[in-house]
Parts: structure tokens; sequence; C-alpha cells
């Protein structure tokens, strides 16, 4: 499912138009992506847990070269799906 | 700011963002998730634009071990739900270390840094030194006016000491030039004591004070001294001027070994006296690396010193005929000895062995000198120390290692054995 079919089932679900539907989910993403960065937790409940992981600095080496670097510390978004989530996709197997 | 937040907080703040009720918000944002649920139950992946994509990916069923039991157990194959976040996502949440790269870790060092590592090490310990040995010189320069017999044992005795002592000694020029008068013209007992002493500390360095020896340290010493001061990145330069330095000194070395005639050794007791001072500061220096104006004058000091050695090296060369003289050598032995030579040369021999010679007969009768050996003596009459074996043979010495002075020996005539 792509951008576009998410868009028209979420406008078709909640009885507004596509142009809405898009503003909205852009909107939301902007918040959530607002929370993030400023290091919050979204927990969803019955989807999972979004939030920014601190990755240490570290030192990597290619294997081909032998050269060695310094990866710089970083944030990453991580998702922790919740085990409910987890459990509904493998019971229907 | 580290805090957590629920479905309804969301939804609160996305009523606030677009101005919606917070009711129809609460329901969009519901449907949202519930809509990415039924996304992946239907097609495994669900994209939305800013956040990410959803992807249920297959995990393959794999054999573990209990830890508390040790039993074997299979985890069975299951789907995974991965969040992959878009680029702005993860470009928004880095913002904070959006200005690191990764750096390469160059963890070698290299041959320059180490130098400069080993020269500033080498820096701090000279200025340590000098404190150290101040009080030293302070000594010597008050007991300068005396010029008595103790002072010179001083200044000997911290020349003599190999290398931390000699260093700020010659860093000063006054000490330097003080000790070198001493030895020269004052005491001569005191003086020879000094050469002997120092003459060991040569033979231990290099086998013979050559006076080339003492020319060469001085022209590379004026070279270095002048970029070292300027910047340190000519030491590679300076490797390049060491190797050459040490190879120029084994090369004299083995031209000593297998070439000088025995006469040398003698000469040299003579000139040592001269040499001894000056050339063990050349040496000491090179090997310290001292580089102060001080040294490069004592360095000059030491060449000037060298050249009256030389003349007395080409002066001697007349005893070396005399001695042959002595011998009763009529001219034309001296032709036929050259004519031998010239043919052992052209046989070209490298070992002295009896199946490539006969003995003819007797050649000369030699008198044994002092510091002479078998082998010189070979080298002298044949241009060969290898045939030594031949003397012995034909005297039926008992024990060559074991010749006297004065003792007479008959040189044997050999003729190439075809």
């Amino acid at each position: 499912m792509n951008n576009k079919e998410f868009i028209t089932k979420l406008a078709k679900r909640c009885n507004i138009t596509v142009g809405e539907a898009t503003a909205n989910v852009d909107a939301f993403v902007n918040v959530m992506t607002e929370r993030l960065k400023d290091n919050d937790q979204l927990n969803i409940s019955g989807f999972g847990v979004l939030e920014a992981k601190m990755r240490k600095e570290r030192l990597s080496v290619n294997p081909k070269t032998g050269q060695r670097f310094l990866v710089p510390p970083k944030v990453v978004p991580s998702f922790r799906p919740s085990s409910k989530l987890k459990e509904n996709f493998n019971e229907k197997e | 700011m580290d805090a957590k937040l629920n479905h309804s907080d969301l939804s609160a703040l996305l009523a606030k963002e677009t101005g919606i009720s917070l009711a129809k918000a609460d329901l969009l944002t519901k449907a949202l998730f519930d809509l990415i649920i039924e996304g992946l139950e239907q097609d495994g992946i669900v994209k939305i634009n800013g956040l990410g994509t959803f992807k249920l990916t297959e995990v393959a069923s794999r054999s573990s071990v209990n830890v508390n039991t040790g039993e074997k157990f299979e985890i069975k194959g299951h789907k995974k739900l991965v969040f992959t976040p878009s680029d702005a996502l993860k470009d928004a949440v880095n913002q904070p270390f959006a200005m690191f790269e990764p750096v390469e870790v160059d963890d070698t060092y290299s041959d320059e840094e180490d130098d400069d590592n080993n020269e500033q090490i080498t820096e701090e310990n000279g200025s340590v030194e000098d404190i150290q040995t101040e009080s030293a010189d302070v000594v010597v320069e008050d007991e300068e006016p005396a010029m008595t017999e103790s002072v010179v044992e001083e200044t000997v005795a911290i020349v003599d000491e190999k290398t931390e002592e000699v260093m700020p000694v010659e860093q000063e020029n006054e000490p330097v030039v003080v000790s070198e008068e001493f030895i020269a013209p004052d005491d001569k007992e005191t003086a020879e004591q000094s050469a002997e002493a120092i003459e060991q500390t040569i033979v231990e360095q290099s086998k013979r004070p050559e006076p080339v020896m003492v020319h060469v340290p001085k022209k590379e010493k004026k070279q270095f001294v002048v970029p070292e001061k300027k910047e340190r990145k000519k030491r590679t330069w300076l490797y390049v001027v060491f190797s050459l330095l040490f190879v120029f000194i084994a090369s004299a070395a083995i031209y000593m070994y297998y070439i000088t005639p025995a006469e040398v050794y003698h000469e040299e007791t003579n000139t040592t006296k001269t040499i001894s001072s000056s050339s063990t500061i050349v040496e000491k220096s090179e090997t310290t690396e001292y580089r102060t104006d001080a040294v490069t004058g004592a360095t000059v000091d030491a060449t000037s010193g060298a050249t009256p050695q030389d003349k007395e090296l080409v002066s001697n060369e007349e005893p070396l005929d005399m001695l042959v003289k002595e011998v009763n050598e009529p001219e034309e032995y001296r032709f036929v000895i050259t004519e031998e030579l010239a043919s052992l040369d052209l046989k070209n021999i490298t070992q002295a062995d009896t199946t490539l010679y006969d003995i003819t007969g007797v050649w000369v009768e030699h008198k044994i000198v002092a510091h002479e050996t078998l082998t010189r003596i070979a080298l002298k009459y044949y241009g060969d120390k290898k045939l030594w074996p031949y003397i012995v043979k034909y005297n039926s010495l008992a024990r060559p290692d074991d010749l006297s002075k004065g003792m007479k020996i008959v040189i044997p005539k050999l003729k190439p054995r075809n």
C-alpha cells in the first residue's frame, strides 16, 4: 500500500476529501516529527512505540581497505511494535 | 522533552496544528493507525510520505538453546514488523548531530611524527643535563687560571665519560678549548694518559682513527646544522647523510683491513696524541647529534689538528722503503717482487692453498720488527696476506702465533703450480 492508496482509504473512512486527508496526514506527520525531535516517546496503544534513540559513536573498519572510521554519534527514529500487533500478524498465518 | 505521549496527546496536538475539532482529530489518528495495520495485513507494506515505511518481513525458523536448561528448541518462523524511517524524519531527528561525518582514524604513526617526538625527548634530556652539569663546568672555569694538573685530570675525566657528560662540555666553547690546550702543550704525562684513555674509546667506537674520517663529519655536520634549525622535516635527509657516513666508515674499515701495510700501526702510536682529543670530540658529537656553534668550532679545530697527522702519514711512507732496504734487497729483487706480484694479481688468488704454489727456494731473509704478524709479512712480500702458511711451512715454525721481535725468518720464493 503506497501513500496514495493510503490517503484515499483514509479519506473514505473518515468521510473527508482526499485533499483534506492529505493535509491532515501531513500535519500529523509533522506533529510526530516534532515530538520525536524533542526526544519524546510516542506510545500508540494497539500499534507500538515510536521514539528517537541515541546511537553512540563507534569505530568501523572497511574490510576491503582496512581503513578505520570513527562513525559519529547520531539519533535515529525507531519503532517497536506492540506485542498485541505482533501476535495479530502471526496468528493470521 | 523525554515525555511519553499517548494517543490522545497526539490527537490534541493534531487538533491544535490543523484547527480541526478534537473529536475529529482523535477519529482521524485512530483511523490512521488502524489503516496502517490493515494495510500491513493486506500487502505487508505501508508507505507514508514524510514518515517512512512499515513493512512485514519473514523470519525463518531457527534452532536455539534454552540458556537455563541447555535444551534445544526451535524458534518458529514468524513475521516481523520493521519500520524504516524516511530521510526527512531521520534528518529531522538527527539534527543535533547533523554536522558530524565519519572521520578516518589514522592510528599508525608516520615516521616524521615519531621523529618529532624523539627529537623533543632528546631536547628535553639535553636541557636537563645542562642543568645537571652546569656545576661541573663552573668548577672547571674557576680553576682555569691555576692550570694545575688536577684541572687537567678533571677535564680529561669529563671528556672520557662518554655521551651525557661530554655533550654539555662541548656546548660551551670554553671547556673544550681548555681541555684541548691542556692536552696539547702542557704536561706530557697527563696528556699521554688522556690520549691512552681516549684511544681506548676510539678503538671501541671505530677501529682506526683515520684522518679522512675526521674530515667527513665536519662537512656533514655543517650541512645538517643549518636545516635543522630551520625545520625538522629534513630528518629524512639526515638519515641519508648518516647512512652515507656509515657506508664510508665501513668501506674505510674494509680498506684498512685488507690493504693497509703493517707500518701504519707505528704511525698511529706517534700521531694518536694529536688526534685523540679532537677525534673523540668529533665522533662523540656525531653520535650525540649535538648541533651548536661551539661544536662546529670544535670540529673545525679537530680537522685542523688532523692535517699535521696527514703530513706525518706521508712522511712516514719513507721508513717503509727504508725497511725494505734494511733487508739488503738488491734492485733486481725489487723488480722480481713487482713482477711476482703482478703475476699473482693476474692469477687472482683468493685462497692460500698449497696446491696452487710450489716453494722454489729462498727469496729473502726477514727480520721481524714490533707489531708485525705473519699475515702482514705475507701481505708485504706476496701482496696477499693469505699466503702466510707458506712462510710457516718453509720456516717450519712450531708456533706461528708466537713470533718474537728480532726473530729472523726466511721468505720462500713461490711459483704458481700449473
